[in-house]
């Protein structure tokens, strides 16, 4: 039995100042796969997400990166086309890729609007026909591969292992947060083949998939298809969510690391309400008011006026558990890493002692404003604007309560959202100075 | 049996489903074979509007109404191809400081100016051209405007504004040498260039960014962002009226020339050399075999060179990546890319690889180059995967303003007219097997030079054995002094066994 949960209609060609519009229907198949369909025929292009609603937060202990590994496994071929996934992808111009983050695995493909079909006989080949070819020689290669992608992108990127310390030393033993999506060597180099069929028999089932087609294609025909390709697939079920309390810092934490950089670099983070709850977005735009622009109250006193930093930045890391609120400041060639954090936790302090003036909520949502449009040009952004709304909120149809998440915030909320989060005595700091890069000892 | 069930209980689903929402059953999916695409829908890229303001320069216009927003970029020639010799950076810091204070209104209040806009502002010199961009709502092009008519006609200059940004940027470039990859692609400019055209950063190193002055600053301002012969990029959601009267009212009457000289070519193609940048301690090495190759301007060969490109290192799909990644399992990824400015490019093949795969991981890409010259030429299938690749994908180019305006100002910076992208899937179809062939017998020998940026105590051993003189260069891509003879090591190198 299909239901058809919603269907908007398209309203009026968005103007300056006004929400751009993204119609989306959204149904079941009897199965438990979701389907979200948005059309637009603007360009001959369609793109197709397949959303896994499985992430790094799932894995047993002594799994950390295994999600990760996982998705890499998907693009080693399946039942009806053991080969590499880009292959029929790349000569037809089409952008191909997935990511794994805490709360999600996606894949997706931009086609050419007349190659939707093979777009969906290839996700479903892989989601009903994974197991069948896979071999512990393609789980080897990709483990080896993944491994690279942590030397690249954590270990041989300045700064970049702080992602992992921010994990182990936010989070309490045991929080499904606690490790990166990365994962560490020790228990990638632990993954069996025999974790990659289990892993797969629980969480890539159509229960557990939100399928979404956004672009230039025949809705009718397009449910057709879906019903066809993924319409016969066995339910499985929808994977429980990994619950966990917003963890409560007792005391605030101080810690150092050594990395191969040239600056020194200070982190100060704390726990921060999730993604798309209450405060989330005020937080977002605090961040704007914090070191947007050069009168931003962190830049101008750290990097204009005072020039003890090369940079300041600071962002809401919003997930689905529970976010973190972190301000990052990069210290000017000749500042020792203590006159630095001093100079930002007093910055801080004085940004955090006043509501924003209208002035600022005006600059800061402007560009809020004008960011909903960007995140709605092209069809692959807009389809996992659609899946994230559906997966976190229920409700795909969310792009105008978002946009009014932020259109509606006042200076007083900004500030309060402020004063109840960003408390002094719950933050860790964490230092990054310059000396050969801190060895890891368990891995 | 467990799958028969589930595929029955499937099945019975499915009919479910139909019979609910009175369809006809959809035929069962073949998976003989991939299914066939419908017909081609056809598209053909938007024509590219141009016309002349009264002053000479020249405006690029595309009306993209998909979102109510406008992307702007202005060409200014020359870009960091106009530094003086041993002042790379000059250009870049000018681009830095345009909207540190114009027409009386000061850094701070440009910046919120902007900000009320919701306009992005950015500026920075790519090796042919100064470009300077913004990124608005449509219906704040004539505020917009304004402000940046004050920034590139009118800008201020303040002294205490110079030393900040020029502190700012040694110090971007000193964070910048921790950065193994920044690291190869200075040294490979370096190694391939020296301190010619097209040799330096774009962005400067330290060494030539100190001795920078704010007389270098004016001068060099004077000597590049001048209206004739710059030219102008406009893609969004605007009228072409409103655009043309917006942009003639704010430049039409600004006259100049512009008379930085640009730097020349140094030399001949390198000898073949391993040019070494020492990390310490790295888990990974980059790599990058290299050589010259012409530019933009005297190639007629780019398209052909597109598609050989593909097939070597191109595509995730290509043979460079599906050897040293997905059949070694040596890097996250490995590419190759002929990168051409104006007067001079380089092609080049590379991986960030595990540390103890560095030897062979050079060992892979130039059997690659012998390969495709030699014994396994560019096939018909590659050939035909490539052109459709890059033809059928065209489409998907144009969705994002800021992108369709970047592939209009890469036009201009490379000197191509303004129909380029309208004939261009006709070339790019016309481009045959042998015409790729043709590229890897003209590109993929001679001599290569061979970056490495990685622990050189555990490399060398394995690097020297590749019998070239090794060459060692500084995170900024400066030539070290001679190093003495190291000692033997105490044993010999391990090499990983390839899979």
């Amino acid at each position: 039995m299909r239901t058809l949960l919603l269907l908007l209609a398209l309203t009026a060609p968005a103007l300056a100042g006004e929400a751009p519009s993204v119609p989306v229907k959204t149904y079941t198949l009897d199965n438990g796969l979701t389907v979200l369909l948005s059309h637009d025929d603007r360009l001959p292009v369609v793109a197709v997400e397949m959303r896994y609603l499985v992430g790094s937060a799932h894995e047993p202990k002594g799994r950390s990166g295994f999600a990760h590994l996982f998705e890499h496994l998907m693009f080693q071929g399946s039942k009806s086309f053991d080969d590499e996934y880009f292959k029929p992808f790349e000569p037809i111009g089409a952008a191909v890729n997935g990511t794994t983050n805490t709360d999600r695995t996606n894949y997706y493909e931009r086609v050419p609007a007349n190659y939707l079909e093979l777009a969906l006989w290839m996700e479903s080949d892989r989601m009903s026909g994974l197991l069948d070819v896979l071999t512990q020689e393609k789980l080897d290669n990709q483990r080896d591969v993944v491994k690279n992608e942590r030397r690249q992108r954590y270990e041989n990127t300045p700064y970049g292992m702080v992602w992992k310390y921010l994990a182990r030393d936010m989070y309490p033993e045991g929080h499904p947060y606690q490790h990166t999506t990365i994962g560490s060597h020790k228990d990638l180099t632990a993954a069996s083949l025999d974790d990659v069929k289990a892993f797969f028999r629980q969480y890539y089932v159509p229960a557990n998939a939100i399928l979404t087609i956004v672009g230039d294609f025949d809705e009718d025909e397009a449910e057709l298809l879906v019903a066809q390709y993924f319409g016969a697939m066995p339910a499985g079920k929808r994977a429980p969510t990994p619950t966990a309390e917003l963890p409560v810092l007792a005391a605030p934490k101080h810690l150092t690391s050594t990395d191969d950089v040239k600056l020194p670099r200070v982190y100060l983070a704390w726990h921060s309400p999730a993604l798309y709850s209450a405060d989330d977005a005020a937080l977002d735009v605090l961040s704007s008011i914090l070191t947007d622009g050069k009168t931003s109250r962190l830049y101008q006193p750290l990097v204009y006026d005072k020039k003890v930093a090369k940079d300041v930045s600071a962002f809401q890391a919003s997930r689905h558990l529970g976010s973190l609120y972190v301000v990052v400041a990069t210290g000017a060639p000749g500042q020792t890493v203590d006159a630095l954090a001093k100079a930002l936790e007093d910055a801080l302090a004085e940004a955090l002692s006043t509501p924003p003036t209208e002035d600022e909520m005006t600059r800061a949502l402007n560009g809020w404003r004008k960011g909903f449009f960007g995140q709605v040009e092209s069809v692959l952004s807009r389809a996992q604007m659609l899946s994230n709304y559906l997966h976190f909120t229920g409700d795909a149809d969310f792009l105008e309560d978002d946009l009014a998440r932020y259109t509606d915030l006042k200076a007083a909320d900004v500030h309060a959202a402020a004063q109840k989060w960003l408390v002094p005595g719950r933050r860790v700091r964490i230092d990054i100075v310059p000396g050969p890069q801190e060895q890891e000892v368990d891995e | 049996m467990s799958r028969a069930v589930t595929r029955v209980v499937g099945l019975l689903a499915l009919a479910l489903t139909l019979a609910a929402c009175g369809a006809k059953p959809p035929p069962p999916v073949d998976r003989s074979g991939l299914p066939a695409p419908k017909a081609d829908p056809g598209w053909a890229p938007p024509a590219v509007e141009t016309w002349t303001l009264a002053n000479g320069m020249e405006v690029w216009f595309l009306r993209q109404a998909q979102a109510p927003l406008l992307s702007l970029q202005i060409i200014f020639p020359g870009g960091a191809s106009a530094d003086p010799q041993g002042k790379a950076g000059l250009t870049s810091l000018v681009a830095d400081m345009l909207d540190e204070g114009a027409a009386g209104r000061t850094s701070l209040q440009i910046s919120e100016d902007l900000q009320r806009l919701a306009t992005d502002y950015g500026a920075s010199a790519a090796t042919d051209g100064l470009v300077v961009s913004m990124d608005l709502l449509a219906d704040k092009l004539s505020e917009s405007l304004a402000i940046l008519k004050n920034i590139l006609r009118s800008p201020d200059f303040p002294a205490e504004e110079f030393e900040r940004r020029k502190a700012q940027r040694i110090a971007a470039a000193l964070a910048d040498e921790a950065e193994p990859g920044t690291a190869a692609s200075l040294t490979l400019r370096r190694a391939l260039f020296g301190e010619g055209y097209g040799g330096m950063s774009p962005g400067g190193i330290r060494d030539t960014l100190q001795g920078l002055t704010l007389a270098d600053v004016k001068a060099q301002y004077a000597a590049v962002v001048q209206p004739a012969g710059a030219r102008i990029v406009v893609v969004g959601d605007a009228d072409r009226d409103a655009v043309q009267q917006a942009l003639q009212a704010t430049f039409g009457d600004w006259q100049g020339q512009p008379s930085a000289p640009l730097a020349v070519v140094a030399g001949a193609q390198p000898p073949a050399a391993i040019h070494l940048v020492n990390f310490p301690g790295s888990t990974q090495s980059v790599v990058q075999v290299a050589r010259r190759i012409p530019g933009t301007i005297a190639a007629d060969d780019q398209l052909a060179t597109d598609v050989f490109n593909w097939t070597i290192g191109g595509a995730f799909t290509s043979r460079l990546n599906l050897n040293l990644r997905e059949d070694k399992g040596y890097t996250y990824g490995a590419r190759s890319g002929f990168n051409r400015w104006r007067q001079a490019g380089f092609f080049s093949l590379g991986a960030r690889v595990k540390a103890d795969t560095t030897r062979a991981s050079i060992d892979e890409i130039q059997k690659e180059l012998a390969d495709v010259t030699g014994a396994r030429p560019v096939t018909d299938q590659e050939r035909g995967e490539a052109v459709g690749g890059m033809l059928l994908g065209f489409p998907g180019d144009f969705e994002r303003m800021a992108s369709v305006a970047g592939q209009l100002t890469a036009l201009v910076l490379d000197g191509h007219p303004s129909d380029y992208l309208q004939h261009w899937p006709a070339r790019m179809a016309a481009v045959t097997t042998a015409d790729a062939n043709a590229m890897a017998k003209k590109y993929a020998h001679g001599d290569f030079v061979i970056v490495v940026v990685g622990d050189k105590a555990a490399l060398l051993p394995t690097l020297e054995s590749l019998g070239l003189p090794v060459i060692e260069h500084d995170g900024q891509g400066n030539l070290l002094p001679a190093a003495p003879p190291t000692a033997p090591p105490a044993e010999p190198p391990v090499q990983q066994a390839a899979r």
